[in-house]
């Protein structure tokens, strides 16, 4: 039984293999040790499952995340692109022509549903549910923030990614695996028949 | 594989349930943590795949010399060989060697999710997301920047100006909290 010194110290040793965060030569001992001690292997198992599961919840906007802190820098809110400035004009012409038909279109109808802006699970935005003015509002803003060097194919995934649950009906990770085919068909034609395989 | 009845701490399935039976147990038992094992030390899915099969392959082949008591072990140090096999055939040099070295695993388990990681469930996802935002956030930080960005332990310590041995002691604590908080739900 391994103190929990010991064990914190092999944890630590195996999730430096797996990150590749050590030299050729401490990669080189630690194998050596693999080659007979099953604690560390299992370390490094256990390094690797954990891996696998923050890999696994890794946020969907995780490189939008650092765009937009990049964009909000006070340092980078200066400087923009020519292309981002023909992206934000076309943008603004985008906005008011969606607010002029909109407003043009919707003004005389009466249902006031909601004044916040919601998606669909296509990441669309549902213009249909607000009212003449805030449609207009939130038509501005929409193509302000399309426009707006924020918005990238990130954004995109990350509207449709968070209103799309994940699907319930695939098997549970936690379920042991199954047995493949090859280990069967390869077990049926061996020659340990004497034990019934 | 020897008929006898196990009674170590793995508690092996007992032969006497059939032979075919004990090698898929043993299957379910212990292939992911094989394979996790596997992926470790090769970082390639196709290569830690293809070793896993030839493990088991090679079970099939030493099945009247194993003990179901040894087995786990005897999984893993076969595993161990092949892994080693597979190191000396596509690395001749060094620095090839000292390349795949300094490949973080999740690069390998993000290229090609296999059914296991594709269809993770939303909860253990919420699970390891909680437990995230449980650390404080400066461990966090050094675990967001290391794992999604992708920047050594040297460029965070670079980038957040403190020394190295600092990101290092934070990143390890995060790592025992997140085990420990992951092992507790």
């Amino acid at each position: 039984m391994m103190s929990a010194d010991h064990q914190g110290e092999l944890d630590w040793l195996a999730f430096r293999y797996v990150a590749g965060e050590m030299t050729a030569q401490e990669a080189s001992e630690l194998e050596l040790r693999l080659a007979d001690d099953q604690e560390a292997r299992e370390a490094v198992c256990n390094a690797v499952g954990l891996a696998q599961r923050l890999a696994d919840a890794r946020p969907p906007d995780a490189d939008y995340t650092r765009s937009v802190r990049s964009a909000r820098d006070p340092a980078n809110r200066g400087v923009i692109s020519f292309q981002g400035r023909v992206a934000r004009a076309v943008g603004w012409m985008a906005a008011g022509a969606v607010a002029a038909t909109l407003a043009f279109w919707l003004a005389p109808s009466s249902g006031r549903v909601s004044t916040e802006p919601t998606f669909k699970s296509s990441g669309k935005f549902e213009a249909a549910r607000a009212g003449p003015v805030e449609r207009v509002h939130d038509a501005e803003a929409w193509g302000l923030l399309q426009a707006s060097d924020a918005w990238t194919a990130h954004t995109e995934r990350w509207l449709s990614e968070a209103k799309s649950p994940i699907a319930n009906d695939s098997p549970d990770p936690r379920n042991p695996p199954s047995v493949p085919p090859w280990l069967l068909a390869a077990a049926a034609g061996s020659n340990v028949s004497g034990h019934g395989l | 594989m020897k008929n006898e009845q196990s009674s170590d701490q793995d508690d092996e399935p007992a032969p006497a349930a059939g032979c075919k039976q004990t090698l898929a147990e043993l299957y379910r038992r212990h292939s992911r943590g094989v394979h996790e094992f596997l992926l470790g030390m090769l970082r390639d899915r196709a290569d830690a795949d293809e070793a896993l099969q030839q493990v088991f392959l090679k079970l099939l082949e030493a099945w009247e010399s194993v003990q179901p008591e040894t087995a786990k072990g005897w999984l893993f140090t076969v595993a161990y060989h092949e892994a080693m096999m597979v190191h000396r055939r596509r690395n001749r040099d060094d620095a090839a060697r000292a390349r795949l070295w300094a490949r973080p695993v999740w690069r390998t388990l993000s290229e090609a999710p296999d059914p296991h990681s594709a269809t993770v469930r939303a909860e253990v996802v919420e699970k390891v997301r909680r437990a995230l935002e449980e650390l404080p956030p400066a461990q966090r930080d050094v675990v967001e920047r290391r794992l999604y960005r992708d920047q050594t332990f040297a460029a965070i310590a670079k980038e957040l100006g403190c020394p190295l041995g600092t990101v290092l002691t934070r990143m390890r604590l995060a790592v025992e909290k997140l085990r420990q908080l992951l092992e507790e739900e």
